[in-house]
């Protein structure tokens, strides 16, 4: 890592940290006291829920921003996975806190461009081309997610919470082989599909997922993102 | 045995492209690579637009509240009813009365010994309700379970309709007087009634049951229920309710009043907690969650859906039609005398498990016409169906078994009806 580098990215992790910081802030005013300043925190019908959900997400980038001060030599995944988590919170924070996450999200989509440039533009195309499916796979389970928290029922909104969560973890873990992939994805959604099937999306969405992590779960990886990777024949398709 | 092996970048990768391979292998078999390659790319593109169809959809089930139909602020007015045993108490039970497009159209002045029953003139429906029919009807629902309200509350409930001439607003004052608590099925029935739009099974309603619903009217004068039971009965309502409905919607203001009730997703719902709703539609699960994930409709689209609903659902699905009939369909008391006989007829109905869904685009076309001072076809065919001089119809309503539960409508809470 070249010096520019790293002062690029001490400047990210610095105003992740802010960003993050005002984030938590505006979290505990949307929890708190949403209600009473609906100008400020866009009028929102659950202000609890969507205030502990910033804070979440407010205290995962601070946590981003300490591994990047503190990580030694960050690898090109590890930068563009906090590119793309600055930006995706910039932007879901959007919609949670109305106007308090003008200058939070404004400090993260900025902490978000300077980390890029410290990843450089080849190697963060690299990382994600390479992991393109497995991204399709967290998305999946991300979007899983989305529509669970919105459910009514308690038990509906814990199985599409742990079903998204298996399938983000089947998205980091696809190398564990196909019948370890497809174990963990049947068992993540088949009770949030049983509850909801009737939605028509989570049945589709199990059995694109199921497809995707078929073949990530196939798909021969490379040793190091950036090169070329030395692959026995067999193990290609 | 060491197999031969294969440099190359990983499938998907922006480097991956058959000019960058390198290879030891022979031509042939970089050409299945490139091939490969190509149908790697073509199915990665290929889930990737699948994913983000996947995604715009399960955006809408989180933004148009799919999983949470009947959830939320706009529904806790079914859930906390009986939780206030002062006056304020009855108000809470009042505003789950069924009225005309969910308008809700009341306000309620609460004080220690009565409770004052006003009209909402700002919720009207204009055109579609060209007389205040459907709105006086509406109040009297409400004033219905206002009193069934006090009775269980331990309120004697004294009902004074229009007490004041000057104001045609104030349409009621009910005079709390302490008395035995008094709860009954039809009270116990407020939370659980919902107008049914689903589909009936074909079962048809017996006849006791249907006496069982006239026992109700006992003490409201004035006001009475006509059943229509008999195959052509039924045929014959259910054209005049098809042609009215087509009427209605060939007329653009009619049909523009209509729809301006018509909240068609979640964020309208949760900001007005009024009108009418997908929700309420008694569509299937499969059919709601569709409708609930595609645009908005239009006027136009939602119009063909209702006629389509009326002529294959509800008209071709009700076991039994219901006519409130007074002498004079113009008489506000009469009305709210009509709009209570009606909430103690859907409560009744509600305790014995049949579903009623209220129809009134054969009154809406009657009172329409006489705003335009134009002949009505559809007064003289329902006096005609009536079949009784001198008694005219106030609303129509159909009953039968459902298929399906109604689903509950938003409401305003106590604190925004009260003054």
């Amino acid at each position: 890592m070249t010096r520019s580098s790293s002062q690029l990215l001490s400047v990210s992790a610095r105003l992740a940290a802010i960003g993050g910081s005002l984030g938590v802030v505006a979290g505990v005013a949307q929890a708190t006291i949403g209600n009473r300043i609906p100008d400020w925190t866009g009028n929102k019908d659950s202000h609890v829920a969507l205030g502990l959900l910033t804070i979440a997400l407010g205290a995962s980038v601070l946590v981003a921003a300490r591994a990047l001060r503190t990580a030694p030599v960050p690898r090109p995944e590890t930068l563009t996975a906090t590119t793309l988590w600055f930006a995706i919170v910039a932007v879901v924070c959007s919609t949670t806190v109305g106007r308090l996450w003008i200058i939070p999200g404004a400090l993260l989509l900025a902490a978000a461009g300077v980390t890029l440039a410290a990843c450089g533009w080849p190697s963060f195309r690299r990382v994600v081309a390479t992991n393109w499916l497995s991204g399709l796979l967290g998305l999946l389970g991300a979007l899983e997610m989305l529509m669970a928290v919105s459910a009514a029922s308690a038990i509906t909104v814990a199985a599409g919470l742990v079903a998204g969560g298996m399938l983000i973890a089947a998205a980091i873990l696809s190398r564990s082989g196909r019948r370890t992939m497809v174990i963990v994805l049947v068992a993540a959604t088949v009770p949030f599909v049983a509850a909801t099937w009737w939605t028509i999306i989570t049945p589709v969405l199990t059995v694109v997922a199921l497809a995707i992590g078929l073949v990530t779960s196939r798909t021969v990886r490379p040793r190091a993102a950036g090169r070329g990777a030395r692959l026995d024949r067999q193990s290609v398709g | 045995m060491h197999e031969p092996t294969i440099e190359l970048d990983p499938p998907g990768s922006a480097a991956g492209s058959s000019d960058d391979m390198t290879t030891n292998t022979p031509v042939g078999e970089a050409e299945s690579m490139t091939r490969r390659s190509m149908l790697h790319r073509v199915g990665v593109g290929a889930a990737t637009v699948v994913v983000a169809g996947i995604g715009l959809g399960s955006y809408r089930v989180f933004d148009n509240g799919v999983l949470d139909a009947g959830d939320g602020t706009a529904y806790d007015a079914w859930a906390n009813w009986r939780a206030d045993g002062t006056p304020l108490g009855t108000v809470a039970a009042a505003i789950l009365a069924a009225n005309p497009h969910n308008t809700q159209p009341w306000i309620f002045h609460v004080a220690a010994d009565s409770v004052e029953l006003f009209a909402d003139p700002t919720r009207r429906t204009g055109t579609l309700d060209a007389l205040d029919r459907e709105h006086h009807i509406g109040l009297g629902c409400a004033l219905e379970n206002l009193v069934l309200a006090a009775d269980a509350r331990g309120y004697q409930g004294t009902v004074t309709l229009l007490p004041d001439p000057a104001d045609p607003t104030h349409v009621a004052t009910v005079a709390l007087t302490a008395g035995p608590s008094a709860p009954s099925a039809l009270h116990d029935a407020i939370g659980d009634r919902h107008s049914n739009r689903g589909p009936y099974t074909s079962g048809a309603v017996p006849i006791e049951v249907l006496d069982s619903l006239d026992a109700v009217a006992a003490g409201l004068d004035g006001v009475n229920v006509r059943w229509f039971t008999t195959p052509a009965d039924l045929a014959a309502m259910g054209a005049l309710i098809i042609d009215a409905t087509r009427a209605i919607i060939d007329d653009e203001l009619q049909s523009t009043d209509s729809f301006a009730w018509f909240r068609n997703n979640r964020d309208d719902i949760d900001s007005h907690m009024d009108g009418l709703t997908l929700d309420a539609q008694g569509l299937s699960p499969v059919v709601l969650a569709v409708a609930k994930m595609l645009p908005a409709t239009s006027r136009t689209a939602g119009d063909s859906f209702w006629l389509d609903q009326t002529r294959t659902v509800h008209t071709a699905t009700a076991a039994a039609y219901g006519v409130i009939t007074v002498a004079n369909p113009d008489d506000p008391a009469l009305r709210l005398i009509g709009g209570r006989l009606l909430q103690r007829i859907h409560l009744a109905a509600t305790v014995q498990r049949i579903g009623l869904q209220h129809m009134n685009q054969i009154t809406e076309r009657i009172d329409r016409d006489a705003t335009l001072a134009q002949r009505s076809t559809f007064a003289s065919e329902m006096d005609a169906l009536l079949a009784q001089p001198g008694r005219h119809v106030l609303s129509t309503f159909r009953i039968g078994y459902p298929v399906r539960a109604g689903r509950l409508s938003p409401r305003r809470p106590v604190n925004q009806v009260t003054r």
